[in-house]
């Protein structure tokens, strides 16, 4: 049995310049959801709600037609973020995924419930 | 992913299950160890319960549930650990149990429950940071609401019964 997990309605910060895509395909590539396809040419939001954040397709855009604030969905690290709290458990910064994840990475800390 | 959310919650537990067992010694007709070993020790088995609840059976039963918030999500699993225990209680305890009681464990478990919940986000695959930004605006508030009103009103239970 498979299930489609979505999360809230609306409030997703994905965004797509319609004008500036190329109809690259890169991004309905790297979306881990498929949020994003290709129709025609041109890419399109088929599935705004599916959408995690993760950036892959604004990372990957190569005219920066995708744009979105990345991070990572996690409530303990909101509450360290908004707690100040630099070197907890949790290892995410939760302003934008590049530099959260590029410390995970280097730290080589696995990430799980009670962190991110 | 459940291991990982239960240790964090059992840290916590370390720290406020042994307060929940002396502030069960409060108040109440007996002695401070008789008080506490029968209410304090109930008080435990709440805390524990709502762990039981929001770490393990919520993230088992995550399709199944009602909501698309994950806090929403931990909210019948918290009324049902909640009526469980206080059915427990009443049959296998012998403990009085009053209507202010009864709606403080009301408000106090599914409160922890939710928030032990809403932190599974961060095991899931398909939340997003302004989902669960927008979750917590709602969520957080309500959950401090319900553990202090349900702390406060089991307090004052323990004195005016």
């Amino acid at each position: 049995m498979c299930w489609q997990f979505e999360y809230l309605k609306g409030g997703v910060t994905l965004e797509l310049d319609e004008d500036k895509c190329t109809g690259c395909g890169t991004c309905p590539e790297v979306c881990p959801h498929a949020v994003l396809a290709k129709h025609n040419g041109k890419v399109r939001i088929q599935n705004r709600d599916s959408c995690m954040e993760c950036g892959a397709c604004s990372r990957n855009c190569p005219v920066g037609a995708v744009t979105v604030q990345a991070g990572v969905g996690c409530a303990t690290a909101v509450i360290n973020s908004a707690l100040g709290r630099k070197n907890s458990s949790c290892c995410c910064v939760i302003e934008t995924r590049q530099s959260g994840c590029e410390t995970r990475s280097e730290s080589g800390i696995t990430c799980g419930a009670g962190c991110c | 992913m459940i291991p990982v959310e239960l240790v964090q919650a059992l840290k916590c537990a370390a720290i406020v299950l042994p307060i929940a067992f002396l502030l069960g010694g409060l108040g109440g007709p007996g002695t401070f160890w008789a008080n506490a070993s029968t209410h304090g020790l109930f008080a435990v088995a709440a805390v524990i319960g709502a762990i039981i609840a929001g770490a393990i059976v919520v993230p088992i039963l995550l399709p199944w549930l009602p909501g698309r918030a994950f806090a929403m999500k931990g909210l019948i699993p918290g009324f049902v650990i909640t009526i469980a225990l206080l059915g427990w209680r009443m049959v296998d305890w012998g403990l009085p149990l009053g209507i202010s009681e009864t709606i403080a464990w009301l408000l106090f478990v599914p409160a922890l429950t939710t928030y032990l919940a809403m932190n599974f986000t961060g095991a899931s695959t398909y939340t997003s940071l302004s989902g669960v930004k927008k979750e917590m605006r709602w969520s957080v508030p309500l959950q401090i609401v319900g553990a202090v009103a349900g702390l406060g009103l089991w307090l004052a239970s323990r004195f005016i019964s």
